[in-house]
């Protein structure tokens, strides 16, 4: 069965692709080659002239190229299914179920095999080129994410990002009669691996790796696993491209949302960091090097870069969002979109975009950068007034900004890069940061500073119970009660069953794991985190609730009265039981928290309260248990305000 | 058969695949209803750096999502004090919007959606340099007409809420509460904000042995409901024997709404209970996995009852000549309509 292929002219239907949900969308299957020839009467010169639109039998991910040929291998991922298509006339040459959604799909044209893998399925398959035919099944510990091969040996390698290491894959053995088959090996990686580029007259191969390190390029030599270097790469570097010609590696990072040009013969040197507008995914190169197509995340631009120039030359918008590209031959770029079950081939972009371009100058400004922001303080309020001291550095001498009295602060147009900023604010320690001009953007970062002086006097009450379920609870109801019995100091809960209050949401971090109190319950060094708490909010006080419960069930009677029973009637056999077995007991505990007096080593102030319930019948389910536990706490509230107003804590 | 010329028999799917929304943009069934002139092949958005501007004007390139991070189409994006503009910025289908050759400065930047809460940002803009701005929306919490039937899990602790959000899922799945226009599946991760308004933990909302009218009237209020049906699912673990266990569930579909004089009327619409010995040597994730399956048989089994007599028919059909309720973002499941091609004449 072969399929039916529909050839579209572009213009005509994909412009009026509309997101409006509930038009008719046609299945790719339904068309014939009888109307479709109806509907492109001229079919014939747009395969030659115009772009196209082909349709696949599901949507893809990831297609490669067989240039000699001009050939298309693409993954098809509803279909679980690899297909080979032939570049020129858009007929397929063959489709193979694989059994899952090839994610990642590469050609090693010299030995004639196409390699697909997917991240979902821990494995990869060698199929023949020429037949479709399955050559070999290689099992691997995790999902693939990105592939590359070498021809010239002959492997293929494989970038596990689950297992933190990468695959060394042979080529598969035609011979059926032969020893066993080849199986892959397995070498461990410092990170996940993400990219993955080999370079064949060096014999290394180059590793881009997960995390926000900027040392993200590694350099392996993948006959023994050796790290031999690493290089800075930049921020999630999630596709690369090795351009044999000129010996560079163009890096894509979609952390940073740049482009970073390496130089393979200066040890990996930073030619180029070239900034983009949308944040990428894949990448694809043109065959003289000059332009880079990269592809945006949740978006439907295609970004056109113009590596001579550095910098972003275009952003074309397509249908549907971009996902996998590939280039082939000199003029077409195939083009798959998510979720769209179609190849697209674009014909000469760059000549759309680029012969104008080619005498344009790159701007002034072309290396330069401004960064903006705001200057925080711990609890996310914008400080009124500061400077900041830009470190001197070979180029220009020492420059101070001043924070305008929202906040912001603007640095003055700087070359791209790091640099160091003091950042000297009153009442707040001097701190440095750093902050990255990127080159012909602003850019936007807010400084936090540490924690500082308060500003003013604090006074307030704040409310902070430790795990879940029923001390926020007790917090909840202490909150409602202390606004009564302290109505000039402001109570705040922190954290409630509604979750945090926005004012205290951004230092939740800081009470993460508090261990207030040691065995002797005295305070702990941990003081400092709750007096920093206090500081930003404005709070004397902090009460931490804690709640502790039991559950029992028990349907043995008072053995005082039993025995009673039987001393007093001893030839009636009867015990009395127990009329109400579940028995439910709770704990009320509440550290008062002076933050201007305590300090750690000292004692803890801390205050009880008990509820008890009995209830008859059979054993309470485990909500309705909740429940009574809940009314405990609410009745607890009333002895602690009691034990408070004996004994004042608030009166410091 | 040209794919294009067919009529769409439309069957709703309930799919939460972003990629078939995707392949709907795409969908060149529109052609029907196609514009004059087609639309160029692609607009470069940027097509050329004069020399002569490049140095003077700046560019403004952003990105608004909502809280999901979902694009939002068509919102409204402004710089405060350049009202003269010729046409107001609109994002696309995917949420992004440029601005080539803004004057540089200070600005304040406004989105504005209907849906939506409106958001004000203060920009630098730079000559000679782009911008990039992203703009997260929020949904606004305002009152709605109440017209739909929400059906929502309810739970005073974390594993009982789950398996109360199991049944009420369940009973959707099942058709006990056909799901139609007027009944929305709430998922109460995503009712936070409502409940922050509100002012009560869910499980106090809708505490059976003390009601709070004001309260439950703001939550139909704010999600636009007539009536509610609050799923439970208690249980019980203890031991049976020294090596089995008893696991015991029991839950109950009730109906909260508000009656013609305004009062509150919470009714038990179905109850059924389960009651099993396993081995006792089970992990918590196990139990919960039993206990989810005792969830389903329950869901199960109230559905064979409702067979003859459904409690909710009222609920669940439209008035005649009665329009479906609009739908609210608030919603959770994501409706895709997928038609299935019919021949033409």
């Amino acid at each position: 069965m072969r399929w039916q292929w529909l050839v579209v002219l572009m213009s005509g239907v994909l412009g009026l692709g509309s997101p409006v949900l509930g038009q008719g969308i046609p299945s790719p299957e339904t068309g014939s080659p009888a109307s479709g020839g109806n509907l492109s009467a001229d079919g014939n010169e747009l395969r030659t002239e115009g772009d196209w639109l082909l349709p696949l039998p599901s949507s893809a991910d990831c297609l490669d190229a067989v240039p000699e040929r001009g050939w298309l291998a693409v993954g098809l991922l509803e279909a679980q299914a690899v297909a080979l298509l032939d570049g020129a006339s858009g007929d397929p040459l063959w489709q193979v179920a694989v059994g899952f959604a090839p994610g990642v799909v590469r050609v090693d044209a010299a030995r004639q095999v196409v390699y697909a893998a997917g991240p979902h399925a821990p494995g990869v398959v060698a199929l023949d080129l020429l037949t479709g035919e399955l050559l070999q099944a290689y099992g691997l510990p995790a999902g693939v994410l990105d592939m590359a091969v070498d021809a010239a040996r002959g492997r293929v390698f494989a970038s596990l990002p689950a297992a933190q290491s990468l695959a060394v894959i042979p080529a598969p053995n035609r011979q059926r009669h032969g020893s066993e088959p080849p199986q892959a090996r397995n070498l461990p990686l410092p990170g996940p691996p993400l990219a993955l580029a080999y370079a064949p007259e060096r014999g290394s191969l180059f590793v881009g790796l997960a995390g926000e390190d900027p040392l993200s390029l590694l350099v392996v030599n993948p006959d023994n696993g050796e790290l031999l270097a690493r290089w800075r790469g930049g921020n999630t570097p999630e596709a690369m491209v090795l351009d044999a010609q000129r010996q560079r590696l163009v890096v894509l990072n979609s952390g940073s949302q740049d482009l970073t040009v390496l130089d393979l013969d200066r040890s990996g040197e930073a030619l180029q960091r070239i900034g983009l507008d949308w944040r990428p995914t894949r990448l694809a190169l043109s065959p003289d090097g000059r332009w880079a197509y990269v592809t945006s995340r949740n978006s439907d631009r295609l970004q056109i870069v113009d590596l001579e120039a550095g910098r972003l030359a275009a952003s074309l918008r397509l249908e549907g969002q971009p996902t996998g590209l590939v280039r082939l031959g000199d003029r077409d770029l195939w083009v798959v979109a998510a979720g769209i079950p179609a190849l697209r081939r674009l014909v000469d972009i760059e000549a759309q975009v680029g012969e104008r371009e080619t005498e344009a100058q790159i701007p002034s400004s072309g290396n330069r950068g401004v960064v903006t922001g705001r200057v925080l303080d711990i609890a996310g309020q914008p400080v009124q007034t500061g400077v900041l001291r830009l470190a001197a550095t070979s180029t220009q001498p020492q420059q101070t900004v001043r924070i305008a009295a929202d906040g912001t602060y603007v640095l003055p147009e700087l070359p791209a890069g790091l640099y160091l900023v003091d950042v000297e604010v009153p009442g707040f320690p001097p701190t440095s940061t750093q902050v990255e001009v990127r080159a012909g953007f602003v850019s936007s970062q807010d400084i936090r500073l540490p924690p500082g002086q308060p500003a003013r006097q604090p006074e307030g009450i704040g409310l902070l119970p430790d795990e879940p379920v029923y001390s926020d609870e007790l917090a909840r109801h202490l909150s409602l009660a202390l606004k009564e019995l302290q109505p000039q100091r402001p109570v705040i809960l922190l954290k409630g069953p509604l979750g945090p209050d926005p004012r205290f949401e951004p230092l939740l971090p800081l009470v993460q794991d508090l261990t207030l109190l040691d065995r002797d319950e005295r305070y702990t060094a941990d003081l400092a985190k709750l007096k920093a708490v206090g500081d930003a909010l404005g709070l004397r006080y902090i009460l931490l609730t804690h709640l502790q419960i039991s559950r029992d069930y028990n349907r043995q009677g008072s053995p005082l009265l039993n025995t009673a029973l039987r001393f007093l009637a001893p030839t009636v056999p009867v015990e009395i039981p127990n009329f109400t077995p579940n028995q439910l007991r709770s704990r009320g505990v509440v550290v008062v928290v002076d933050l201007q007096r305590d300090r750690p080593g000292d004692r803890a102030r801390y205050y009880e309260a008990y509820g008890r319930d009995d209830v008859g019948g059979e054993p309470l389910f485990e909500d309705a248990a909740a429940g009574l536990f809940r009314l405990q706490v609410r009745n607890m509230v009333p002895v602690f305000i009691q034990q408070w107003q004996a004994n004042n804590p608030f009166a410091g | 058969m040209p794919f294009f010329f067919l009529t769409s028999l439309r069957r709703r799917v309930r799919l939460g695949s972003l990629a078939l929304w995707c392949w709907l943009a795409l969908t060149p069934g529109a052609l029907a209803q196609a514009p004059a002139t087609p639309l160029p092949r692609f607009t470069p958005l940027f097509p050329s750096h004069n020399r002569d501007q490049a140095g003077s004007q700046a560019r403004l390139v952003g990105q608004v999502s909502n809280s999901l991070g979902q694009p939002v189409a068509g919102a409204q994006v402004q710089l405060e004090g350049l009202e003269n503009l010729d046409q107001p910025i609109q994002t696309d289908e995917q949420g992004a919007f440029e601005l080539n050759q803004a004057p540089a400065g200070r600005w304040m930047l406004t989105v504005w959606h209907p849906d939506y809460e409106i958001v004000q940002q203060e920009i630098l803009l730079q000559a000679g340099l782009t911008t990039p701005v992203d703009v997260v929306l929020q949904v606004p919490i305002r009152p709605q007409p109440r017209r739909r039937l929400g059906v929502l899990g309810v739970g005073g602790l974390e594993h009982t809420q789950l398996l109360g959000q199991r049944l009420a899922l369940e009973a959707v799945r099942l058709g006990l509460i056909p799901n139609s226009e007027k009944v929305v599946p709430l998922d109460n991760r995503r009712l936070q904000p409502i409940l922050r308004q509100v002012g009560w933990p869910i499980y106090e909302l809708f505490e059976w042995d003390r009601r709070k009218p004001e309260a439950v009237g703001q939550f139909f209020d704010y999600l636009g409901l007539e009536a509610i049906v609050i799923a439970r699912v208690d249980v019980l673990t203890r031991p049976a024997s020294p090596t089995e266990v008893s696991l015991r569930s029991r839950s109950r579909l009730e109906l909260w709404r508000f009656d013609e004089q305004g009062n509150l009327v919470a009714e038990v619409l179905a109850e059924a209970s389960r009651d099993q010995v396993e081995r006792g040597n089970l992990n918590a994730a196990e139990l919960a996995q039993l206990y989810q399956i005792q969830v389903t048989q329950i869901a199960a089994e109230i559905g064979s009852r409702w067979q003859a007599n459904h409690p909710l028919a009222s609920y669940l059909e439209l008035a005649p000549g009665e329009a479906p309720p609009p739908p609210s973002r608030l919603d959770t499941a994501v409706e895709l309509v997928i038609p299935t091609p019919t021949p033409t004449p």
